[in-house]
């Protein structure tokens, strides 16, 4: 059964030294975290590296979380840290280099090879976005964040979340004009 | 494939639309010039059925296997475990196999280089010389050292 209780309830719980609170925390986030961390490092492994330590510092720095701010927002500027600690960038060349070098399995369908193929080319076109670009556009496209959180997180004006999100939407449509779902008409 | 870009503005629109960024008087008036406007309605199904297909290719499972790692790491670290233990209470055991795996392969190849080009064992050996020597000239006693 679902946990009852509030991210923020569940963080102080852990601050107490409650273990299984942290556990339906781990449970209830773990796959956005790896998700985010995925668009931000472009490298599967990294993400699940990335997701651990995120974890783990939570755990930590849980006696300094204050409730009253959100939990998410608090776990996604983790995220970012340990992303930009970990060196997503050298993180990231070598997947896509990997992904162009790996051949696609011959039991795929061919919608999971095209699901593939999306993938490392959009791995490939984030590589290239500016990190505040990238930033912006995952926190908001992947994860479906509010402008609001985003700028918390990147501490910048909301404004400039907007646009730095249009400028990746744009690049990205360029880079993968092959895959967008109006170019076939 | 994008014709919504000469309808000046409205592509950032579209975009804070879909994100759910627009206030309610924005979105309304926006929601209005939809229905007037082909190109941004096309602009408006193209940019959604575009994020849905990127969400989607940007998806990694997660494994429970990943899920219980962390708490192992997290239990290490409350429990004061020791720095190499949580290192290793960290890792998957595939990754401790190929670790040992790899440590032995190097162990071997150390003790291989080390080892003389001709073997303790063989008859041409000095070693072997030696004790035969000593052995006729003193019968089947063994010489010892003092």
């Amino acid at each position: 059964m679902a946990d009852a209780r509030s991210d923020e309830e569940l963080m102080t719980a852990v601050a107490a030294g409650n273990f299984e609170a942290f556990g339906v925390l781990v449970e209830r986030h773990h796959q956005r975290v790896v998700n985010i961390a995925y668009g931000m490092s472009g490298q599967a492994d990294a993400a699940r590296d990335v997701a651990q330590e995120t974890f783990i510092r939570i755990l930590k720095h849980a006696p300094l979380y204050v409730p009253s701010a959100r939990f998410t927002t608090f776990l996604y500027t983790v995220v970012r840290s340990v992303v930009v600690e970990t060196g997503r960038k050298r993180a990231r060349r070598r997947e896509v280099s990997l992904d162009h070098a790996a051949p696609a399995a011959p039991d795929r369908t061919d919608r999971a090879a095209e699901r593939g193929e999306l993938r490392a080319r959009l791995a490939e076109a984030l590589a290239e976005l500016p990190d505040e670009l990238r930033d912006a556009f995952v926190l908001s496209e992947i994860e479906g964040l509010r402008y609001r959180d985003i700028a918390e997180i990147c501490g910048c004006p909301e404004g400039t979340v907007a646009s730095r999100k249009h400028q990746a939407v744009e690049r990205l449509r360029r880079s993968l004009s092959a895959f967008h779902p109006g170019s076939e008409r | 494939m994008n014709d919504a870009r000469k309808c000046p503005g409205r592509v950032d629109d579209v975009i804070r639309l879909i994100d759910g960024e627009l206030d309610d008087s924005a979105r309304i008036a926006f929601e209005s010039h939809l229905e007037r406007c082909h190109r941004c309605r096309l602009e408006f199904v193209q940019r959604r059925a575009e994020r849905a297909q990127w969400r989607d290719a940007m998806s990694l499972p997660s494994r429970p296997a990943d899920r219980a790692k962390i708490l192992r790491a997290g239990k290490d670290w409350l429990d004061g475990a020791p720095r190499w233990r949580r290192w290793l209470r960290a890792r998957s055991w595939e990754d401790v196999v190929t670790g040992v795996s790899l440590a032995a392969i190097v162990i071997l190849i150390t003790i291989l280089a080390q080892r003389p080009a001709t073997p303790a064992w063989s008859s041409s050996s000095p070693a072997r010389y030696y004790v035969n020597e000593q052995s006729e000239t003193a019968g089947d006693e063994i010489p010892r050292p003092f």
